[in-house]
């Protein structure tokens, strides 16, 4: 039997011919319709149509967005919908279609057919979004094991637009031949959008340190993306990381270069036939391939939720950006069997925006490697690179984003420089708002005592707070604050704002100095204390260094997080999830 | 002026991040629907903050400027 894919079918949704053609498609050679945004099952004509469940209700930018946010919701709901077992084949119409059709018949191992009625080149369409429709429509092409061009028009395009040849021939699609994994190991899928090289902020390093400690343990499986040139699979030991290139499609702006990616970690998942024991993702960047893999694998899902777009926008979810951020992050808590945080501050954050029962979250704080950050010594003449020999080092580690407070910190500067002069800030970082950061500095005359110094490497940041005199985290929202972490880690005072995990991580009076956030006078104050106060500094610096060497290891953190991993494998173990998909086999 | 941020999006919507997939600047401003002089100045500034790599009349996203985007967003 032949499974046909496609967003539209009379009498639910026919905007346009599709309908009726897809349709006639399925009259001529049979089969059943697996109609997407749509709920219920009915009956056209003779033809079974089984809706794959609505679409989210949640405003989208542009139709790739809404693709995909289609696709993620159907294949989350197609396991309870679809009995696999009489489909011979799965035939996609138009792109929406296809993209679904395509990882169902990775999943499914059978083949995948790509039904094209008109394409965007032939439609001359221009813009990002046609261009990402195109890049859509040619990677669908490429993939199929057959394409079908319904019409003469896409015929005729798909040759000379897109280079496909006429008779394209089918593939074997049983040819992987990775074996069934034993139950025994426990199999772990890390699915993250930061892993080096991509990494951003402390959500990567969190992963990569979880990661590598996991893999003494278990079988570690990291999914996620490269960067060009280096989007390729790394397997040491039990660790394996798989990368996607985010950049195979054509996007139309953020939201859907996530969607877009997130489809191909899905291929990526299914075509390396892999079978974890457990899928653990990472905010809400991966939640859509983590929650469709859940239920296209059967696969207990956890995630940890570095930081919510309820608490970066103090609550404000307005634009359809941030709909679809909050969709998701709900979406993931939801389908999650725990959701981690990594303070308590978070865990209150997360029980407020998305009404969670407090029992299903765990509180597993970030940490340090303390064996690496120690091997790290300055330079010799590294600290001219940031400072004359007389000048005191004020360190900021961190993205330049609002939440961050840089320009608080750039205030508390304007008000320590008028008294004296004797201090340099270093600003190490990048982010949208660093030309206006440059451009604040510049217009308070103080170029040349606020050093912007980009992007460091983990090495040379490490090498930075050995340098640093104090080190200030001035944020406005912080879920946890892992420079805090790192600077304690290194001796240093720290002087941060009383918000979110900073006001855990950081004892005031004891390892540093809590100030209210956005208030540039007390920031400048405190900096000034421990400035000027080398025997406090160095006090504070060493209890710091004593709190992470008790609380803060990511040994002790991955202990914790082992035991987590196999108490939800023996909940799910006894628990009685049937999908219809039950039925193919775990290999298969 | 374009907002040299609008046209850092633009480049990594349309995936030109590598030599191979970097795009024309006459394909840019098409799609922008600006003229191509338009893209001069915030060219010149993202090159300068070396988050775009220039080739000839070609553009595209050096991996500081990929990095960029993804710090913008999250």
């Amino acid at each position: 039997m032949i499974l046909h894919v496609t967003t539209e079918l009379e009498p639910l949704r026919c905007e346009g011919e599709l309908a009726k053609w897809v349709k006639g498609v399925v009259e001529k050679r049979g089969g059943k319709i697996l109609l997407l945004g749509a709920d219920g099952r009915y009956e056209l004509d003779g033809i079974e149509v089984v809706g794959a469940g609505a679409t989210p209700n949640i405003p989208t930018s542009d139709v790739v967005e809404r693709a995909f946010l289609k696709l993620f919701a159907s294949l989350a709901e197609v396991p309870y919908r679809l009995d696999p077992r009489e489909i011979d084949s799965i035939e996609g119409h138009e792109w929406q279609g296809a993209l679904v059709a395509y990882l169902l018949a990775l999943r499914l191992r059978k083949p995948f057919v790509y039904s094209v009625y008109t394409t965007e080149a032939e439609r001359q369409g221009s813009g990002v979004v046609a261009e990402s429709i195109k890049s859509i429509e040619a990677f669908l092409a490429r993939e199929a094991d057959f394409v079908m061009a319904r019409r003469k028009g896409a015929l005729k395009s798909l040759r000379e637009q897109y280079g496909i040849s006429r008779e394209k021939l089918f593939s074997d699609p049983s040819g992987n031949e990775a074996s069934t994994p034993e139950r025994s190991e426990l199999k772990i899928l890390q699915v993250s959008w930061e892993y080096p090289p991509h990494l951003i902020g402390g959500l990567g390093r969190a992963v990569t340190h979880i990661s590598a400690g996991l893999a003494k343990l278990a079988s570690v499986y990291v999914l996620t993306i490269g960067l060009p040139g280096r989007v390729v699979d790394e397997h040491r030991d039990n660790l394996h990381i798989l990368r996607v290139d985010p950049f195979t499609l054509k996007s139309t702006g953020f939201v859907s270069w996530v969607y877009c990616f997130n489809f191909l970690m899905v291929a990526k998942a299914l075509s390396s036939n892999l079978r974890p024991h457990i899928i653990h993702s990472h905010d809400w960047l991966t939640a859509p391939a983590s929650i469709v893999l859940k239920h296209l694998l059967k696969t207990p899902l956890i995630i940890t939720m570095h930081a919510t777009e309820y608490g970066r926008s103090r609550g404000s979810i307005l634009t359809p950006m941030q709909r679809q951020i909050h969709y998701w992050e709900w979406r993931a808590c939801y389908e999650s069997w725990r959701v981690i945080v990594c303070s308590e501050s978070m865990k209150h954050e997360v029980i407020k925006a998305f009404s969670l029962p407090a029992d299903k979250l765990l509180i597993l704080p970030n940490g340090v490697k303390l064996s690496e950050l120690d091997s790290h010594t300055p330079l010799r003449g590294e600290r001219d690179r940031y400072a004359l020999p007389w000048e005191k080092i004020v360190l900021f580690a961190g993205r330049h984003v609002y939440d961050k407070g840089v320009d608080v910190l750039i205030e508390a500067a304007r008000i320590i420089l008028s008294r004296r002069r004797d201090v340099k800030f270093v600003i190490a970082g990048d982010g949208p708002m660093r030309f206006h950061l440059m451009w604040l500095a510049s217009v308070y005359g103080l170029g040349e005592k606020i050093l912007f110094t980009g992007r460091l490497s983990d090495e040379e940041l490490y090498r930075a707070y050995k340098l640093a005199d104090v080190v200030v985290i001035p944020s406005r929202y912080e879920p946890f604050g892992i420079v805090a972490l790192e600077a304690m880690a290194s001796g240093k005072p720290v002087v941060a704002s009383r918000v979110g995990g900073l006001s855990e991580v950081v004892v005031d009076g004891e390892t540093g100095i809590l100030v209210p956030p956005g208030d540039p006078e007390a920031l400048a104050q405190a900096i000034e204390t421990l400035l000027y106060d080398p025997v406090l500094a160095k006090k504070m610096g060493a209890t710091g260094r004593r709190r992470v060497e008790e609380l803060y290891r990511w040994d002790k953190v991955v202990r914790f997080l082992e035991k987590i991993y196999r108490r939800v494998h023996e909940e799910y173990s006894v628990s009685s999830w049937l999908t219809l998909f039950d039925s193919v086999s775990a290999s298969n | 002026m374009i907002d040299p941020l609008k046209l850092l999006n633009t480049l990594h919507s349309l995936s030109a991040v590598d030599e191979a997939r970097a795009v024309s600047l006459n394909q840019l401003s098409r799609i922008l629907g600006v003229d191509p002089r338009e893209l001069e100045e915030p060219l010149h500034i993202l090159h300068a903050m070396e988050y775009v790599i220039i080739k000839g009349t070609r553009v595209y996203l050096s991996e500081l400027g990929i990095l960029k985007i993804s710090s913008t967003f999250c």
